[in-house]
C-alpha cells in the first residue's frame, strides 16, 4: 500500500521552473482532476513558507478549497495536497489544489480551509501549529493568474506563527504572487 | 506516507516569488480590548466586560528598497458591514521607508453582539479574525488578527443585561478535568503511544491497532482518501469524527473519564458504527472537539510524561488507516 502510495504522490508531484517559467499542469493521480464536462483554463493554487525565523520543521495540513467568480458562482477545483505541507523548505511551494475558470470571468475569489493542527519543531522547543482560523481569503484576477497559469501564497512564518501558551496560532500574514 | 510527501517535497521545487515588482508591502494589523488590560503576553485579547470597545490598529510599511510603492486597494472586508470597508483612500502611495497608521474602534453592547462578530468570520467558534488586505500590482498582501469573545455564562464578567432586572446570573459550570485535543497528540508520540497502550480501537470506519495508524488518523488529509481520491463531504466528516473519538478516548484512558464526555463520544462511536444513522454528523464532530478541548488549561497528572513534541516524525511515519469505502 505505501508503494502504491508514494507512486500516486510521486506521479502527481511535479516539479516548476523557476519565477518566470511556464507552470506545467498536473493530470495524473487517482482518476481525472475534473469531470469531463468541466471546462475552463486549469489554474493551480500553491503555498509557501517565507521569512522562516529558525523553525526546524513547520507542517500545515489543508482541508479544503473553495474558488468562485465575484457573484459567488462556485467553480470547480480539486484539492490535491493530501499530505502535511513543510514550510520551512524555503524554495518550495507545495501544491495546495487545481481549478478551473470558464471564459468571461476577470476575476475569483479563492478561500483555504486550513485542517485544525499542525505542528512546529524548534532547536529547543516543538509544538502544536492550532490552525483553527477563519479561512485564508484572496482574490485573483485572471490576468495574473495567466501569468503563469498559479497563485502563490507566500505565508510569512515569522509573523503568521503567533505564541499561544505551548502552541503557536497561525494568523497568516501573506503575499500572493502571480 | 513518509516517503511519500518527502518525495513531494523533492519534487516540487519553485523558485523565488516573481521578479523583483516596483510595489511591495508588508503590514501589521492588531486589536486592543479598550479597558480590558494587556492580557496575557502572547495571547489574542478577550472580550470579557460589557459594553466593550475594540481598537484595531493597522500599519501599511514601502518595504521596497529605493522605489514608492502604490497601494491599488486596501480593505478590511469583515469589517466593512461595521462601516469600516477601508483603512486608507486608495490609490495611495508611500515613499522609501515611509509607513501609514490608521485605526479604528468597534463597541459591541453585548456578549451576543460579540459572538456575531466571531460568527461572521467563516468559522464557527468564539473568535473573530479578520485580515487587512493591501492590494497592489501584481500581488496582494495580508496580515491578520483576533480577538476572541468571552463565552456567556461561563467567563463573561457581566452577562445580564443592565436593564433587565429580571434576568438571573447563572453560576458557571463545574470545571472539567484535564484533557487534551487532536493537536496534542499530533505531536505527543509518547502520548498517544500510552494511549494505545490500553488497546487497539474500533472506530467504524477504521480500526486503529498502532501508533502509525492512530497518527494516520491525525495528520492524514480529512479532504482526500489514501489513494488521492477527494472524500465526500459525509466521509470527511466520519473522518474527522474517528479522529475526534479517538482523541476522546485518550483522554479517558489517559487523564480520566468525564461524565458529558463519555456521552458525547458513545453518540460518536454509534454512529461510527451505524447503528444511529449519519444526521448530525458536524454537530457530533463539533461537541466532541469542545469536550476534547475544555480541559486544556489544566495540568496533566503528575508523573503523566507526554515525552518531546515531535511532529515531523510523527508526520513521517503516519498511516491512513481508513481504507476507502469501509462503513
Amino acid at each position: 500500500m505505501k508503494k502504491l502510495m508514494l507512486s500516486v504522490v510521486g506521479a502527481v508531484a511535479l516539479g516548476l521552473g523557476g519565477c518566470g517559467g511556464a507552470s506545467r499542469t498536473e493530470t495524473t493521480g487517482p482518476g481525472p482532476d475534473f469531470p469531463a464536462d468541466a471546462q475552463g483554463q486549469r489554474f493551480e493554487l500553491r503555498l509557501k513558507g517565507v521569512n522562516n525565523p529558525g523553525y526546524d520543521s513547520a507542517l500545515v495540513q489543508v482541508r479544503r478549497i473553495s474558488v468562485t467568480t465575484v457573484e459567488g458562482e462556485a467553480l470547480p477545483v480539486r484539492l490535491k495536497s493530501r499530505f502535511p505541507m513543510e514550510l520551512t523548505h524555503p524554495e518550495q511551494a507545495h501544491l495546495v489544489g487545481l481549478f478551473l475558470v470558464p471564459e468571461g470571468v476577470e476575476r475569483v475569489k479563492v478561500e483555504v480551509t486550513f485542517d485544525d493542527f499542525g505542528g512546529y519543531e524548534a532547536s529547543s522547543e516543538g509544538g502544536v501549529i492550532d490552525t483553527r482560523v477563519a479561512p485564508l481569503r484572496f482574490e485573483a484576477p485572471l490576468a495574473y493568474l495567466s501569468e503563469h497559469g498559479r497563485a502563490v501564497v507566500h505565508l510569512d512564518l515569522k509573523q503568521s506563527l503567533q505564541t499561544q501558551g505551548e502552541a503557536k496560532l497561525l494568523l497568516p500574514s501573506l503575499d500572493v504572487r502571480y | 506516507m513518509q516517503r511519500g510527501w518527502k518525495a513531494a517535497a523533492m519534487a516540487v521545487v519553485l523558485a523565488g516569488a516573481g521578479a523583483a515588482s516596483a510595489h511591495e508591502f508588508t503590514c501589521d494589523k492588531r486589536v486592543q480590548v479598550k479597558g480590558e488590560g494587556q492580557g496575557t503576553p502572547g495571547e489574542a485579547p478577550r472580550v470579557t466586560k460589557f459594553p466593550a470597545t475594540l481598537r484595531f490598529h493597522y500599519k501599511l510599511r514601502n518595504v521596497h528598497p529605493t522605489g514608492e510603492s502604490v497601494a491599488d486597494l486596501v480593505e478590511d472586508p469583515l469589517l466593512a458591514r461595521y462601516g469600516f470597508g477601508t483603512p486608507f483612500p486608495t490609490p495611495m502611495g508611500v515613499g522609501v521607508g515611509e509607513s501609514r497608521d490608521a485605526t479604528f474602534e468597534l463597541k459591541l453592547d453585548t456578549p451576543e453582539a460579540c459572538q456575531a462578530l466571531a460568527a461572521s468570520d467563516g468559522r464557527v467558534d468564539d473568535s473573530f479574525d479578520s485580515a487587512l488586505r493591501v492590494k497592489w500590482a501584481l500581488g496582494e498582501t495580508q496580515c491578520a488578527a483576533r480577538v476572541t469573545c468571552c463565552e456567556p455564562f461561563v467567563d463573561c464578567e457581566l452577562t445580564c443585561p443592565p436593564d433587565d432586572p429580571g434576568c438571573v446570573e447563572t453560576p458557571s459550570p463545574v470545571a472539567p478535568g484535564p484533557s487534551r485535543n487532536a493537536g496534542f497528540f499530533k505531536v505527543h508520540e509518547q502520548a498517544l503511544q500510552q494511549c494505545l497502550a490500553g488497546g487497539g480501537l474500533e472506530l467504524g470506519v477504521a480500526r486503529v491497532e498502532s501508533l502509525e495508524q492512530a497518527l494516520g488518523l491525525l495528520w492524514a488529509s480529512p479532504g482526500l482518501d489514501r489513494h488521492g481520491g477527494v472524500r465526500t463531504e459525509t466521509d470527511a466528516l466520519r473522518f474527522e469524527l474517528a479522529r475526534e473519538a479517538l482523541v476522546a478516548t485518550c483522554n479517558e484512558r489517559l487523564f480520566g473519564a468525564s461524565e458529558k464526555r463519555g456521552r458525547a463520544l458513545d453518540a460518536a462511536l454509534r454512529t461510527l458504527g451505524g447503528t444511529s444513522g449519519e444526521t448530525g454528523l458536524e454537530r457530533l464532530v463539533r461537541e466532541l472537539g469542545r469536550h476534547n478541548d475544555a480541559g486544556l488549561g489544566k495540568p496533566l497528572p503528575g508523573g503523566f510524561d507526554a515525552g518531546r513534541a515531535t511532529p515531523a516524525h510523527a508526520a513521517r511515519i503516519a498511516v491512513d488507516p481508513l481504507e476507502p469505502g469501509r462503513r
